[in-house]
């Protein structure tokens, strides 16, 4: 695979030569050497959708559809939006129109506008063929390479290596924010979402001090866009649509989705930094205090018991028939030796979960604490 | 310090008729799926080759704190440091069993976690599969069964996974795992669930029945 981007490379226009898309039909124009990126970017796609790494909801694809046909309407039909099946801030397109958003990244949004400012950014990646573009560089090649032979390799990792941190250069992640950023406001969305994106993310990895590559974290440096979002952002005074309550009904599901994934894979930090906020907690469902107290528990630090317990409380004053809470107080009263608790609890669990995963773990504590209370 | 003989020494075994063959290409066609699924790290040390178990062949873990009946006619798959037991009968990527010992401190090392003596069986699998997921970037990593049981008497989980690799093949690791004073240990078996995963799960029960922490 590498040596066929390097031939592409070696015959290729000049960069600074070539048009970007004008529209949907435009893309048929192409040459050999961007159909071989093309070919290549169609087996990514594959490899990708047959390692079942697309967490394939309809709504959320649908969702996303909606707002990349908002923002360039004349590519309608023509690029593909799809949730990547990863808890890393992260995205990446492909040279043929296939966006990839993490699904990590969609769940730390705030709203609709910033989501847009994602999206937009990436489709310009495709809209003006940064990825042709890149591959006259012996690191984007390369990098472009290794998601093309990702049939033999460790996929996410490729992937991640390549989604908008080693592929492109610093001009044309430059181009594609000015792109973005304009596509944006002539949408109607508020700008000065746009500049929160970054801040966010900033901050996010910042407060975890987190190594873990995440959007728009490389070139040109993560600062300097920060101001130019700004200074954009400064000449719309008036604002723009925000898109909360869409964000928030449309991706329900996903937000959700996204803490249970972060708790299996050890990420509570992720989860006590999202949801640590309370108004920001009560945008997911009702059961996300249950999910913060999770959290809290697998952290283990000093004084976590204490938080994961009052989370507990009130997971279950909000939501009495979720299960889960009363499997959680159990144990923890259970580790506390308050077996009369201990047992409260775990007999409304197994009442209100009767074909749970765990059920034969949690009648084993109920047996146990009841043997304790004889 | 350990010389490199005692580092890449092996267990105590009782082996009947054990013969060790090399098998360059073949080891060295196994590191990818090792790499994706072994949950403890594996040595350094270059593999030192396969042995065949003619016999069922009880067999010591290098850390002397645990000990197995290994199957006839399956191989072993000897890593010089021996942290972990490998064995397989048609090869690797077809059906895989391990054995392996942690100490509390390095249980759970990708994920930065430790265990502990108290720690409950469903508490291990959580940290088990969160290990298994961060090792091999398993964001598809699927839990079909987790339930308790025992290994060796200890009080232990039985977890059932599987996921898709990158060629959409469907494999199924099974693990059975538990605490004590000493450490962490760990039984799995890996088999791609298409023809081969049920055709071995016995062999792993009976491994797994075998255990005898000591």
């Amino acid at each position: 695979m590498s040596v066929c981007v390097s031939a592409a490379a070696q015959n290729r226009p000049e960069p600074q030569k070539l048009t970007p898309f004008a529209e949907a039909a435009a893309v048929n124009q192409i040459d050999e050497y961007e159909q071989r990126l093309w070919t290549q970017a169609k087996e990514a796609d594959q490899a990708i959708d047959k390692a079942d790494l697309l967490l394939r909801q309809q709504e959320t694809d649908a969702y996303l559809q909606s707002i990349a046909d908002k923002l360039y309407p004349e590519f309608t039909g023509r690029i593909a939006l799809h949730v990547f099946r990863a808890p890393q801030a992260n995205a990446f397109c492909l040279p043929n129109g296939s966006i990839y958003i993490n699904q990590g990244l969609i769940a730390r949004m705030e709203n609709e506008a910033q989501l847009a400012s994602v999206i937009g950014h990436e489709i310009a990646h495709f809209t003006h063929r940064h990825s042709y573009a890149n591959t006259n560089t012996v690191k984007s090649a390369a990098a472009f390479a290794s998601v093309a032979g990702l049939l033999g390799g460790g996929i996410i990792s490729d992937l991640l290596a390549i989604s908008s941190i080693t592929g492109y250069s610093r001009e044309l992640e430059r181009e594609a924010d000015a792109v973005g950023f304009q596509r944006m406001v002539k949408a109607g969305y508020d700008p000065r979402e746009a500049t929160k994106v970054f801040t966010l993310l900033r901050d996010e990895a910042k407060a975890l001090d987190s190594k873990e590559p995440f959007l728009f974290a490389s070139h040109p440096k993560l600062q300097e866009r920060i101001d130019n979002f700004a200074r954009l952002a400064a000449k719309y005074a008036g604002g723009g649509d925000a898109g909360v309550e869409r964000f928030d009904a449309a991706t329900l599901a996903l937000r959700n989705a996204s803490l249970e994934m972060d708790l299996s894979m050890n990420r509570q930090a992720v989860v006590i930094q999202v949801l640590e906020n309370a108004e920001r907690r009560n945008r997911f469902s009702r059961e996300a205090d249950y999910f913060l107290g999770e959290a809290y528990r697998l952290r283990g630090k000093d004084g976590d018991e204490k938080l994961a317990r009052a989370a507990y409380e009130r997971a279950l004053a909000k939501v009495p028939e979720f299960a889960p809470s009363y499997r959680a107080l159990g144990i923890l009263a259970m580790k506390n030796k308050e077996f009369g608790s201990a047992a409260q609890h775990f007999e409304k669990y197994l009442a209100l979960a009767p074909t749970a995963k765990d059920r034969a773990y949690v009648e084993q504590y109920y047996a146990m604490v009841k043997d304790k209370l004889k | 310090m350990r010389t490199p003989e005692q580092r890449c020494g092996r267990g105590t075994e009782t082996p009947i008729r054990a013969r060790a063959s090399q098998g360059a290409s073949l080891r060295a066609s196994v590191r990818v799926p090792l790499a994706l699924i072994l949950t403890f790290a594996l040595s350094a040390c270059a593999p030192i080759g396969w042995q065949r178990y003619e016999q069922a062949t009880e067999v010591e873990h290098a850390s002397k704190n645990f000990k197995v009946t290994l199957p006839a006619n399956w191989v072993r798959y000897n890593q010089a440091q021996r942290d972990v037991i490998i064995i397989t009968r048609d090869g690797l990527r077809v059906q895989q069993i391990m054995a392996a010992y942690a100490p509390h401190d390095k249980a759970f090392d990708k994920i930065k976690k430790i265990s502990a003596e108290t720690m409950l069986p469903a508490e291990l699998a959580e940290l088990q599969i969160a290990e298994m997921k961060a090792l091999g970037n398993l964001s598809n990593l699927e839990v079909l069964e987790n339930t308790p049981t025992q290994l060796g008497g200890l009080p232990a989980f039985h977890v059932l996974t599987q996921f898709k690799n990158n060629d959409g093949l469907v494999l199924k690791i099974e693990m059975v795992g538990a605490v004590n004073a000493k450490g962490y240990y760990l039984m799995q078996y890996q088999a791609p669930d298409l023809h081969f995963f049920l055709r071995d799960r016995a062999a792993f029960q009976n491994i797994a029945a075998s255990f005898i922490p000591q």
